[in-house]
C-alpha cells in the first residue's frame, strides 16, 4: 500500500468539498421540482398550509349520506345537548384528550358497542364523529357503519382533534385510574 | 480480490441507484398525492409538506441518476444517507407512537402497503450499500483527491 498517512486537513478538505457539492445538487434539483411545479396543470402552492387542503379534499370524500361539519359549525355544535359526539381513535388517545362531550367509540370496538348504543337511539339523532384529523379514515368507516344501521342524520367534523386542539379549543383529559 | 471489491461497490451504486430512481417516479407524477402522505405521516409543519413533496422526490431522482451513471457518487451517497436515515427516524418515530400510516416509500396510490416493522428494516437495510460507497469513497478520494468523485473499484 502506498497511500500517504492521511492527516486531518485533507480529510476536512474531502468532506468540505463533498457536503458542498451535496447541497448544490439538493438546490438544483429542488428547485427542478418547484419549476416543474409551476408548469403542471394541477400546480399547487408549494406554501400551502396542507391540514386545510386536506379538510377541504375530505369534504369531496365524504360517504354517501354522511354529512360534513366545519370548525366554525362544530364550536357551536359541541356545545349542544341534543348531539351525540362520538371520538372514534383508540381508547389511549381519547384518555390523552378529546373534545367535551364526546364518548370514545374506537373503530376497532364498533362492531361490538354500536348495536347496543343505537339501539336506545332515535334514527333521527344528530351524530357528530371525529378522529385525528382529516388524514384519518376511522371517522369515515364509523359514519358509515352508523347510516348502515339506519342513522339518517350522521356528520364528520373532518379537521379532527388536531384542528380542534390547533384552534386553541378546550379539550377534555380523563386522569387517574 | 480487487476485482471481487469493485464489483462490490459496482452492485451497491447500481441498486441504490435503481432503488432511488424507482422510488421518485411515482412522486414526481403525484406531488399532491406524495404530500398528503408526507402530512400523514404527522412530522413536519402543515405549511412546509407541500414544498417537501415537490422538491424531495427530484432530489432522489438526482442521485439515483447520478449514482447509475457514476458521477458525483460520494456526494449522492452523503445524501442518500441522510435521506434514508431520515425516513427511518421518522417511520420508526410513528411506528413507536402506534400510528396506522401509509408508507409512501415507493407509491402514494391509497391501496399501497400499509408500514410495518419490516419497512424500516427495509430502509436501514439499504443504509449497507450506502456505508460501502462512503467509506470506499473515502479511502480513494484521501489518496488521490482527483478520483473522488468517480465511483470505487478498488
Amino acid at each position: 500500500m502506498a497511500e500517504e498517512p492521511l492527516n486531518k486537513i485533507t480529510i476536512r478538505a474531502f468532506l468540505v468539498r463533498q457536503v458542498l457539492i451535496a447541497l448544490l445538487m439538493i438546490i438544483a434539483a429542488s428547485a427542478a421540482g418547484v419549476a416543474m411545479n409551476q408548469v403542471r396543470p394541477d400546480r399547487f402552492d408549494p406554501f400551502v398550509d396542507w391540514r386545510a387542503v386536506e379538510v377541504e379534499a375530505g369534504y369531496r370524500r365524504l360517504p354517501e349520506g354522511v354529512l360534513g361539519v366545519k370548525f366554525e359549525e362544530m364550536v357551536q355544535l359541541y356545545r349542544r345537548s341534543d348531539v351525540w359526539l362520538a371520538d372514534t381513535r383508540p381508547a389511549d388517545f381519547y384518555s390523552l384528550g378529546h373534545i367535551p362531550g364526546a364518548k370514545s367509540v374506537p373503530l376497532s370496538e364498533a362492531e361490538k358497542v354500536l348495536p347496543a348504543l343505537l339501539e336506545k337511539m332515535p334514527r333521527a339523532q344528530l351524530v357528530v364523529v371525529y378522529c385525528e384529523g382529516s388524514a384519518c379514515p376511522d371517522s369515515f368507516r364509523l359514519a358509515r357503519l352508523m347510516t348502515a344501521r339506519g342513522l339518517r342524520r350522521v356528520a364528520v367534523y373532518l379537521g379532527g382533534i388536531e384542528e380542534w386542539e390547533s384552534r386553541g379549543m378546550p379539550i377534555v383529559r380523563v386522569t387517574g385510574g | 480480490m480487487a476485482g471481487r471489491l469493485g464489483f462490490v461497490f459496482f452492485l451497491a451504486r447500481i441498486t441504490l441507484g435503481f432503488v432511488f430512481v424507482y422510488a421518485s417516479v411515482d412522486k414526481i407524477f403525484n406531488p399532491s398525492d406524495f404530500a398528503r402522505v408526507i402530512y400523514a405521516y404527522k412530522i413536519l409543519p402543515a405549511g412546509w409538506v407541500g414544498l417537501v413533496a415537490l422538491e424531495l422526490p427530484w432530489v432522489e431522482l438526482a442521485i439515483g441518476l447520478l449514482l447509475l451513471v457514476g458521477r458525483l457518487v460520494w456526494s449522492s451517497a452523503l445524501i442518500a444517507a441522510a435521506l434514508l436515515l431520515g425516513f427511518s427516524g421518522a417511520i420508526g418515530y410513528n411506528l413507536a407512537r402506534g400510528f396506522n400510516f401509509q408508507c409512501g416509500c415507493f407509491s402514494t396510490a391509497r391501496d399501497a402497503q400499509a408500514v410495518g416493522l419490516m419497512t424500516l428494516v427495509r430502509d436501514l437495510a439499504l443504509l449497507v450499500p450506502v456505508f460501502l460507497l462512503l467509506v470506499g469513497g473515502l479511502r480513494r478520494g484521501l489518496s488521490r483527491p482527483a478520483d473522488a468523485d468517480r465511483p470505487p473499484r478498488s
